[in-house]
């Protein structure tokens, strides 16, 4: 065997060339900025990426529609026709139609790693970070972490201080991730009228969470490491400014999103079965999500929600975005009508549900709420424990059902 | 009888200015030092200073065409002379 070596300085495109020779994707340096092997993360500006692909979603919405409609006109009704159209297409659907949106947040990723930018916004913040006991090299998997927590988490291997790496993977699931923007969108709907004033909301929710994530990682470092001595030395290597390829942005955006789609893809389309089985399935004259209500109500009574919420708000474990299409599930809604809120009322049909309260309590649950179960699940993978990711688990969402409870106490 | 008395000014990286340039001395710290071999800085490296942010923030250096930034604090364990 013949072996041939490839070296340059930073960012001249030695992947890029190894790529092309290979004809794989491989990263091959890691370290931020330059072709890193996990660094998902989001624009500053969520409306932007959702308005842009706001003609792509309503594309594939309305294919979905017409397949469904196609569809059922072949098929005699009843339960078969309900679970192909309801169940299976509208699973289906629920997956594709964040694409456009997942897609452009990872372009405008990728943009931002090939220029060199993201290296040197590690060296900027490295100097605050430092004081809660993280450094720079934590920048990017929290900036990765408002996308998507599990790429977030894999990408603190490049973090070599364990302490740094554990107070980073701390603070991750306290960013709010993109599957988190629809339900934050709906709520939001509901709480204000302008648009101007949702995205007053919207920045306060992502400073909000921002301050929390840093007392929490503050009060851990301060605490729970107080006996680890080892440093915290922070450099890195800067590349060089450069024009990205586009060529090589497109490679790795459709990378990153055949991967978000094959990661996330199967638990939402499941979860969307598992809703349609429960709603469908009937015990006795009752539905079976009426019955699993009922049992899980007085852990909600404190929060003032009824039981559908509690149901969605439990469904949404297994993805965060679940939780807008089981409250039109639960609520037996069209997904365009679980978009106006504040009309949904208790079962006595005359209290609203959705209160002012009730809106911002909600809100600082999700925010709070650790993210997903596969964020868990991966925790556990990269803690390499049980104890940390469940004390992670159990914690934030004690701390966002207090924090729901005296909001629905105090508002 | 005369003596030629050579004089090495030593300082640490942290104090030099922007565009200065020196020679790696001594670095008091072996995990810096372990980092810095990563990025081809060792003893005998001649580098410059590229920046500094303010506040005691973080120092930009080149050494071999290759530029990092480091820590005001993990820069003070590098000691440098002319």
């Amino acid at each position: 065997m013949r072996y041939a070596v490839l070296f340059g300085p930073p960012n001249s495109g030695k992947s890029t060339l190894f790529n092309r020779l290979t004809g794989q994707n491989t990263s091959v340096v890691n370290y931020p900025g330059s072709t890193v092997d996990v660094t998902f993360a989001c624009l500053k500006d969520h409306s932007s990426v959702t308005f842009a692909a706001t003609p792509f979603i309503d594309f594939i919405d309305g294919a979905f529609t017409m397949l469904g409609h196609g569809v059922a006109k072949h098929i005699p009704s009843g339960l078969f026709q309900n679970f192909i159209v309801n169940g299976l297409i509208a699973g289906f659907s629920g997956i594709i139609v964040f694409v456009p949106q997942i897609a452009l947040l990872f372009l405008g990723m990728s943009v931002m790693e090939a220029t060199g930018f993201l290296a040197r916004s590690a060296v900027l913040i490295d100097k605050p970070l430092s004081k809660i006991g993280l450094n720079g090299r934590s920048f990017v998997p929290l900036l990765s972490g408002c996308a998507c927590a599990i790429p977030a988490i894999l990408a603190t291997r490049t973090i070599s201080n364990r302490r740094v790496r554990m107070l980073t993977m701390l603070a991750i699931p306290l960013m709010q991730c993109a599957a988190r923007l629809p339900v934050f969108g709906l709520l939001l709907g509901a709480l204000f009228s302008s648009p101007i004033h949702g995205a007053i909301g919207l920045t306060a929710i992502y400073l909000g969470s921002i301050c929390l994530a840093a007392l929490t990682v503050g009060i851990t470092n301060r605490f729970s490491f107080k006996n680890d001595d080892s440093s915290n030395e922070f450099m890195i290597q800067l590349p060089k400014w450069r024009w990205p390829l586009w060529g090589e942005l497109i490679r790795t955006m459709l990378k990153r999103t055949k991967a978000f789609i094959t990661g996330a893809g199967p638990i939402i389309f499941i979860i969307s079965l598992v809703l349609w089985g429960i709603s469908e399935i009937h015990i006795g004259s009752s539905p079976l999500i009426y019955i699993i209500g009922q049992w899980i109500e007085p852990v909600f009574k404190p929060m003032g929600v009824d039981w559908r919420v509690g149901v969605a708000l439990i469904l949404s474990f297994a993805a965060r975005e679940v939780f807008v299409s089981a409250l039109a599930v639960v609520f037996q809604l069209s997904e365009d009508a679980a978009f106006s809120l504040t009309n949904l009322t208790m079962t006595d049909s005359v209290t609203p549900i959705f209160s002012t309260g009730t809106i911002i309590e909600l809100i600082l649950f999700f925010m709070v709420a650790m993210q997903c179960a596969e964020t868990y699940a991966v925790l556990k993978k990269e803690m390499a424990s049980a104890k940390w990711p469940n004390l992670i688990l159990i914690g934030y969402i004690l701390l966002a059902y207090v924090l729901a409870v005296l909001a629905n106490t105090f508002i | 009888m005369r003596f030629n008395i050579n004089i090495d000014i030593l300082t640490t990286l942290n104090n030099l200015s922007i565009a200065e340039q020196r020679t790696i001395k001594k670095i008091s710290n072996d995990l810096v030092s372990e980092q810095l071999a990563t990025f081809g800085f060792h003893v005998g490296s001649k580098l410059k200073i590229i920046s500094k942010l303010p506040f005691n923030g973080a120092i930009t250096c080149e050494a071999n065409n290759t530029r990092i930034a480091i820590r005001a604090d993990d820069a003070a364990n590098i000691i440098v002379m002319d």
